[in-house]
């Protein structure tokens, strides 16, 4: 099979790890997030073991939204292509992060706040879930495609995207638990969260 | 921003534009097809993950409310311990995934879900044991075993399907599985240890799905080096 575009296999990669790197930082920030100030930001009503239940109820509905991203976004990536829909998990990621951040609280519009932080919450776990399909794809195809045009890469490199990230994500989520207390001090300022 | 302008230069697939191209229409339900055309092939990827998903969860979160909360340990021991094996995990996930492209997916991927099948059974006791070397070698090999299913993982359930319906197959097998195994996990393996007062219950739990993981291995199909558009 000849060589039919001119990407660079190595702008593949980078292009998928640098973007399930960034979804799944979005998606387990969440959960430190969840556990150290949404229970007190949504839900003050709360003794605070109920409400953090909820906050963690709230991250279990990402889990749940994973598998029905997977198969609409399989839907279209097996229909239309996988580059655009990787785009799409990326801007949808993106966009649920930063409204998480920007959400008022409790005290600011009352059971709306909740109600917006799930429906958020559900886009992040939706969007999460068609993302790895399609950088693994994106990263395999193209692998194949230049092994076979310069006979030298090994699909081994697809393997790495994913799995590069899921690293970066388990040193970073220590990394990031130390570095919460600090921005759980301020309950008000989850615009931090949204920042980096 | 930074990923927007990354994925947004690179371009569409080649092998799955030569898919669309070789038939009329691209699939009208692909994830009808999967389950229709490709049952066992789901069935293998979420067994794949299983043990895999379950073994990450235990050994980087299980592992801290074990130590901390049970075993009375210091919770800078519990996250140093976990950075050691994530730096080392770091380093032998790439030198998994090179073993898979040399010797097979299956070998590598089955020694690292029936390792750690047997480790589960070490990896507790080494906890519960508390000396600082004790629970950074527990961590370590557990880290290093997951990354034996991790290297390989991606290409292995990609390589279950073919071109026109890959990316619903891979995103289902690999989805699946996270609702009922990672996300449960936690709270599996504490209920468990509260039940029954001890670890070993959670070791065979651990065990279990990593054998399932192991069955699957070396259920599939060998596809180190064939071609992503010659699977059909």
């Amino acid at each position: 099979m000849a060589e039919t575009q001119g990407t660079p296999l190595r702008r593949v990669i980078a292009a998928s790890l640098i973007g399930t790197t960034i979804e799944w930082y979005d998606f387990f920030l969440y959960g430190s997030a969840a556990a150290l100030v949404f229970s007190h930001v949504f839900f003050p009503q709360a003794d605070p073991f109920t409400g953090t239940l909820l906050a963690f109820g709230t991250y279990a509905v990402g889990f749940v939204a994973r598998p029905i991203g997977g198969i609409v976004f399989g839907h279209y990536g097996d229909r239309i292509g996988r580059k655009r829909l990787l785009m799409l998990s990326l801007v949808l990621m993106g966009t649920s992060t930063v409204l998480i951040g920007l959400l008022p609280t409790y005290a600011q519009i009352g059971i709306w706040a909740p109600i917006a932080l799930v429906a958020l919450r559900i886009v992040q776990g939706f969007a999460v879930g068609g993302e790895w399909g399609g950088a693994v794809l994106m990263a395999a195809e193209h692998a194949t495609a230049d092994d076979a045009a310069t006979g030298r890469v090994g699909r081994r490199s697809v393997s790495r995207p994913a799995t590069c990230s899921r690293l970066r994500r388990s040193l970073r989520f220590r990394a990031a638990r130390p570095s919460l207390p600090g921005a759980g001090a301020c309950h008000s300022c989850s615009l931090h969260f949204s920042s980096w | 921003m930074v990923g927007w302008y990354i994925r947004n230069s690179v371009s569409e697939s080649a092998t799955f534009e030569n898919a669309l191209a070789e038939v009329e229409a691209p699939p009208k339900l692909p994830a009808m097809d999967v389950f229709r055309e490709r049952p066992r092939a789901v069935l293998l990827g979420a067994g794949l993950r299983v043990g895999e998903n379950i073994c990450y969860y235990v050994v980087t979160v299980v592992s801290l409310t074990f130590l901390v909360d049970f075993f009375h340990q210091t919770k800078q021991l519990a996250l140093n311990a976990l950075m050691v094996g994530a730096a080392i995990q770091l380093m032998a996930v790439p030198v998994f995934a090179h073993l898979s492209d040399r010797i097979g997916r299956r070998p590598v991927y089955a020694f690292g879900a029936l390792g750690m099948a047997a480790w589960s059974f070490a990896f507790f006791p080494l906890l519960a044991n508390g000396s600082p070397i004790g629970v950074t070698i527990a961590l370590v090999v557990g880290l290093v075993l997951h990354g034996a299913m991790y290297g390989p993982q991606a290409a292995m359930i990609a390589e279950l399907f073919p071109t026109r319906i890959r990316y619903s197959g891979a995103s289902i097998a690999y989805q699946l599985t996270a609702i009922f195994a990672g996300s449960l996990a936690p709270i599996i393996a504490v209920w468990l240890y509260k039940e029954y007062h001890s670890a070993l219950p959670v070791a065979i739990y651990v065990a279990v799905a990593c054998l399932i993981s192991g069955i699957s291995a070396l259920l599939a199909r060998e596809t180190k080096g064939v071609e992503l558009d010659a699977i059909r």
